[in-house]
């Protein structure tokens, strides 16, 4: 299921206005090539504990739960010269992709779930990553009906959808540079 | 893994079925051995939660996650087992034929190795035994539901 559709289906469980929830709720998608066969890039991206060699940004992992379908992490990462500590639940959907969503969202948001999606172009992989998020108020107390609110979501938005640009160029090149694949990943992709 | 399957008729349409098996809130007043449920996150696809039940060997907690497919399917995976299982996952699913539910429940599971060297430690139930025990508990509770979705519709 689609971020989208995820945010769709939480709209009216949590308000019963669910044109409101929407409006309040950003969707992104960010898509680059990878030179790469799509299960030895779906099996480095599902091995969250090797991210720190792709993605310098990591500076902890604690992975709570792994069974290869279902995942639970705490990851803590720099973010604007701050750490952040967020916990993400993950699921390996029976079509490849991967499905998660944030419990522990990052700071600055309500919710945060997504996706990472995998299909195979020219015997490489063409990675997606998608995002449905809502923002907290800029300022503590303000409103998301303030006017200045949407200038903070436009904001964030550009941001955000160019650190996911970084994350997929650092597997770009991970992949470009001839990286050997990590344990996991072979045994994935066997 | 091991698996067991155990299915109930239920006399409503798949929404209401589907709806008792998805407010963890509920749960507590139909299954008498589920002491307390904490809904940690829910956005309407993804749910994680924490389970205590009573057990005969006292209470246990458990965590874990649920991916609601409305009206046709709740996955399950626990991350924090009980304690002598090493795995836990599963699903519910729901299909209405003239204006009557079938939910069948099906469990994956792995025991934990028994533990070496402690003569003290309680025996461990091999994987057909958990097995039975897991069917006959599972079947219980959806005979549980059942009663509590039949009663629900006939208001």
């Amino acid at each position: 299921m689609s971020p989208a559709d995820r945010a769709a289906a939480a709209a009216p469980a949590e308000s019963g206005a669910s044109a409101d929830v929407a409006d309040r709720s950003d969707l992104l998608s960010v898509t680059r090539p990878v030179a790469a066969p799509v299960a030895e890039v779906r099996a480095l991206f599902w091995d969250i504990a090797s991210w720190h060699a792709v993605w310098d940004r990591i500076t902890a992992v604690r992975v709570h739960y792994d069974d290869g379908a279902h995942q639970e992490f705490d990851l803590e990462v720099e973010r604007d010269g701050r750490t952040e500590f967020v916990r993400t639940v993950r699921f390996l959907a029976p079509g490849g992709d991967i499905e998660f969503f944030s419990p522990n969202p990052p700071p600055g948001m309500a919710d945060h779930l997504g996706a990472w999606r995998f299909t195979e172009q020219d015997g490489g992989c063409l990675v997606t990553a998608e995002r449905a998020y809502e923002l907290l108020p800029a300022q503590p107390g303000g409103s998301p009906s303030d006017p200045a609110h949407q200038d903070y979501r436009d904001a964030y938005r550009r941001r955000f959808e160019d650190r996911l640009g970084r994350i997929l160029d650092s597997f770009v090149s991970h992949f470009e540079a001839g990286a050997q694949p990590s344990p996991a990943a072979l045994g994935a992709a066997a | 893994m091991a698996a067991i399957t155990e299915s109930v008729v239920i006399d409503a349409p798949i929404e209401a079925a589907y709806g008792a098996f998805a407010d963890l809130d509920r749960w507590p007043a139909i299954l008498p051995d589920t002491l307390d449920v904490q809904v940690l996150y829910c956005d309407g696809y993804n749910q994680e939660f924490t389970m205590t039940v009573e057990r005969p060997g006292g209470q246990e907690t458990v965590r874990g996650v649920r991916y609601c497919r409305a009206p046709y399917e709740l996955e399950l995976v626990q991350t924090t087992p009980p304690p002598l299982l090493k795995r836990m996952a599963g699903r519910w699913t729901f299909a209405e034929q003239d204006g009557r539910t079938t939910v069948t429940a099906t469990r994956e599971f792995e025991l934990k190795a028994p533990p070496a060297g402690d003569p003290a430690a309680a025996p461990v139930p091999d994987e057909a035994e958990f097995g039975r025990r897991l069917s006959g508990h599972l079947q219980q509770n959806l005979q549980l539901f059942r009663e509590a979705v039949e009663a629900d519709v006939a208001r």
